[in-house]
């Protein structure tokens, strides 16, 4: 059928092939046009894969603890290894447990698209958007780890002996904690640059994936609100109104069966980025000194705001569009307003639908507003703090090797 | 949904819900006889209505108002004020017929808010440079923020202008299907005297800022040539800096300063003049519904009061579409200000000359964020003050319409908002309040004691002739 593509599964499809080539979303028959196809098996390659990447996370979230409990003195810089391990630990389980309901989401997700179809379609274009968001975050990612590998490079030159050396010091030098503790050797490096791409790759996206399936969420209203914004001001019979309201508890239901699903998710989310955004912050320019330093900073920390922008207001937008049928049901003329009518502004103006996090905190744009007062309030309280101490240039050396610099 | 087949074409409503196809008389007698085309003549083949917000009735108004209070007459004056300073360049701005109200891109004063928008975003930058160059820290970053601001509201005036001509359509409308109400009485006198007030401090505040810093220079040089060129050299360092100084530039320099300054004050008062005028028209429905207090009157009544409140909500939803952008600037560069000015009296003793200015400059800061928080919550202000009338309205009257009038105020949320970020109305004032007295607390006690300026004479003039050699 045409347009099919813009179907939720066909859509996200690209996105979640990417995240299985790191691991991520081990569920089989992702290609597929009906929620049939999707099957998830705990004995499967994918999961294989999966347990093996929370394995190498893991070993990198012991090395990194253990240097910061020997270390003389905790500050925040130095935890930022510490948490971004854990976290990208944290979301891959996320993703593994996710994993196991996805099919069962998706066909709720097929449900409500297949009452839509014959009156509303798809959603035009969301295909090309959500393939344009997966292609845009794996290369911007690439550059990033590139970037770092290459700085990471810089450092290690000075201290190799020239030829084959330069691959033993540049290793060395990424991993100077994990080889305190065993023995240098090339097949260990590579284990450990495997598994800190895949957690570098996870961290970013986290937050692309939030995104686009708030994107598809708000889509659906949209569309229900555009087929209803043509009756505005008109007179529409009983049924046409008692239909509105069932298509629109579906659709809240099906934000709440999402919600439930994701929440830790976007909880975590927006933790690690409100962590990570005062921490660069906080880092800024003080310790960059040369040009490729400028250019590495302001291109990770952009490409990390543009994430987390990104995210909160996608997130944001499900709570503003789930409030758009207001205006039409204000507007019923006199004569025609009945109990449909009068049930329908009941459960739109009552019922909060929005994308929580764990249901501690409800995505609107109002918490857009309080996430960057806090992040103010923090930064400054952190460079008053920062100013009292001396140079944490080591910590800080570690933390460019984990792209965070 | 196939009941969209049976929808009733013999009936035709505007957009907020209105019935028109009464008899031509009964409307007449509704809308007091001043009213345009009788809907008669309407087919309801031409009701347009498309999605993504845009509001098109149903035939355009051939207008020309003659009350002096109504939003098209009132708000010439001050617009042309705005347009002489390159903002909103709308065509058609002193007309009494909004249908002359266009915005055209190929047009003078669209290529005047160019050349200022250019001439603020160059100005940006080179505050941006100076500052990468080390001389950034909290005190005098009030010149990143000044021109930052000056760039955005150049911006954002220009996206309005696109919708102007609609915003005005609309208001008329709404004022024409309200007529009974009559009109805001005095608003063009509130208006023109606010805007004299607002706009003659602003003017004087800027002159007693040029005023401290030549006075300041004046101590250390001699001859008006030099003063002159100290001046500069002191209040545009970020551009002297990296240009060589030269009379023509020093000018520009001056001219974007000015309208930056006006443009700092314009937002306030700009905000203000339109929350008062519509504000003014919930008041008129108020005292409608007042009249009415503790009487029996018929379902009809109601209906069409509610009906009008709707429409009055869908127009203060618009206006929010078109300026929550313009309220955001406004907010947030008021909430830096107050910040920084706070934090610069706690830490630094001044001179006489300077603390003088410095008074007259916060507290006239401070009145006005107040008055535009003030102004701009007295739409959510007035929007529920119906609630109390409803809610004695006697048991006989009591019907559906009465229950669906009060559900639509309870829980229609009508105010202006910043960008959909925050709503404006009292509370707002309480949080901006509590968050500017947090901040300076946490800043004054940790920062370091102040250690930049020089405070004897003599040094200071060293420094300032240093530069200029």
């Amino acid at each position: 059928m045409s347009g099919a593509n813009n179907s939720f599964q066909r859509a996200l499809c690209p996105l979640l092939v990417a995240g299985q080539c790191f691991a991520l979303m081990p569920v089989s028959g992702l290609t597929g046009y009906d929620a049939s196809t999707l099957q998830f098996r705990w004995l499967s390659p994918r999961v294989a894969y999966t347990f093996l990447s929370l394995v190498g996370i893991f070993c990198h979230l012991c090395v990194c603890v253990r240097e910061l409990v020997v270390a003389d003195h905790i500050t925040y810089s130095a935890c930022a290894p510490p948490i971004f391990f854990a976290v990208t630990f944290l979301a891959t389980c996320f993703y593994l447990r996710l994993a196991t309901k996805w099919p069962d989401l998706v066909s709720k997700w097929q449900t409500v698209e297949q009452t839509m179809l014959k009156d509303y379609g798809y959603p035009r274009n969301f295909e090309r958007r959500c393939k344009f968001c997966a292609a845009f975050m794996l290369t911007a990612s690439t550059v990033e780890h590139l970037m770092a590998l290459y700085s990471c490079l810089l450092r290690a030159l000075p201290r190799s002996t020239g030829g084959l050396d330069v691959v033993r010091a540049f290793y060395t030098s990424w991993f100077e904690q994990a080889f305190k503790m065993t023995e240098y050797a090339l097949w260990k490096s590579l284990l450990l640059q495997l598994s800190n791409f895949l957690a570098t790759f996870t961290w970013s996206y986290m937050d692309m994936y939030v995104t686009l399936v708030s994107m598809a969420l708000t889509e659906k209203f949209l569309q229900f609100g555009e087929g209803l914004r043509a009756v505005r001001g008109k007179a529409a019979p009983l049924k046409f109104w008692r239909e509105a309201r069932q298509l629109y508890d579906n659709l809240c239901c099906l934000t709440r069966t999402v919600d439930e699903h994701i929440s830790h998710l976007v909880l975590l989310c927006l933790a690690s980025d409100l962590y990570f955004i005062c921490l660069q912050l906080f880092n800024s320019l003080k310790n960059v000194k040369t040009l490729y330093g400028y250019i590495y900073f302001f291109y990770s920390f952009g490409y990390l705001l543009f994430r987390a922008s990104s995210m909160c207001f996608c997130a944001a937008a499900v709570n503003e569009v789930s409030q758009k049928p207001r205006d039409v049901l204000y507007a019923v003329p006199a004569g025609t307003y009945n109990a449909e009518v009068e049930r329908f502004i009941d459960r739109v103006t009552t019922d909060e639908v929005a994308l929580t996090g764990f249901r501690l905190i409800t995505l609107n744009r109002r918490l857009i507003l309080t996430i960057v007062g806090s992040i103010v309030t923090y930064e400054l309280l952190l460079v008053q703090q920062g100013n009292g101490q001396g140079s944490f240039s080591e910590e800080l050396e570690y933390a460019a090797n984990i792209t965070i610099m | 949904m196939e009941g969209a087949e049976n929808i009733h074409n013999r009936q035709i409503f505007t957009v907020s819900g209105k019935d028109i196809t009464r008899a031509p008389d009964e409307w007449r007698r509704i809308t007091g006889g001043k009213h345009l085309v009788p809907p008669s003549a309407v087919e309801p083949s031409v009701i347009k209505l498309y999605p993504s917000n845009r509001i098109r009735d149903i035939r355009p108004i051939n207008y020309s108002e003659n009350d002096q209070n109504s939003l098209r007459r009132s708000m010439s004056s001050f617009m042309l004020i705005a347009q002489c300073f390159a903002l909103c360049p709308v065509q058609g701005i002193t007309s009494p017929q909004v249908q002359d109200l266009r915005f055209r891109w190929r047009c003078l004063r669209v290529v005047y808010s160019i050349v200022m928008t250019l001439g603020m975003a160059t100005t940006f930058i080179f505050t941006i440079a100076f500052y990468m160059k080390g001389f950034f820290n909290f005190e005098t970053s009030t010149t990143f923020v000044f021109y930052a601001l000056g760039f955005a509201c150049c911006v954002c005036f220009l996206n309005l202008a696109r919708r102007w001509p609609r915003l005005e359509d609309l208001w008329q409308r709404t004022e024409q299907e309200q007529i009974k109400y009559g009109y805001p009485k005095n608003l063009h006198l509130k208006i023109n005297v606010m805007s004299t007030v607002t706009l003659a401090v602003a003017l004087g505040e800027h002159l007693l800022e040029k005023y401290t810093v030549i006075s300041a220079v004046a101590r250390c040089s001699d001859t008006k040539a030099e003063l002159i060129e100290l001046y500069y050299l002191m209040d545009y360092s970020y551009v002297f800096q990296f240009v060589k100084f030269s009379p023509p530039l020093a000018v520009l320099c001056e001219i974007v300063n000015f309208f930056a300054s006006f443009y700092w004050n314009f937002i306030d008062l700009f905000v203000m003049v339109l929350s008062m005028a519509l504000s003014s028209r919930f008041r008129l429905l108020n005292n409608h519904l007042r009249l009415a207090l503790g009487k029996v009157k018929p379902e009809e009544f109601w209906r069409e009061v509610r009906e009008d409140y709707n429409s009055l909500s869908v127009l203060t939803k618009y206006l929010d579409s078109c300026i929550s952008s313009i309220v955001l600037l406004s907010f947030a560069t008021n909430m830096f200000y107050i910040c920084q000015q706070l934090y610069n009296t706690l830490r630094k003793s001044v001179g006489t000359v300077k603390l003088v200015y410095f008074f007259v400059s916060f507290s006239y800061l401070l009145f006005r964020t107040v008055a535009v928080s003030l102004c701009a919550s007295s739409i959510h202000e007035e929007s529920r003050a119906a609630k109390d009338f409803l809610y004695a309205v006697p048991t006989q009257s009591y019907k559906i319409e009465v229950h669906r009038f009060l559900v639509q105020i309870s829980t229609d949320a009508v105010a202006l908002t910043g960008c959909r970020f925050f709503t404006v109305n009292r509370t707002l004032l309480l949080t901006l309040g509590g968050t500017v007295v947090t901040y300076v607390v946490v800043m004054v006690q940790f920062s370091s004691p102040s250690s930049g300026y020089a405070t004897n004479d003599t040094e200071l003039c060293l420094k300032m002739t240093a530069r200029l050699h």
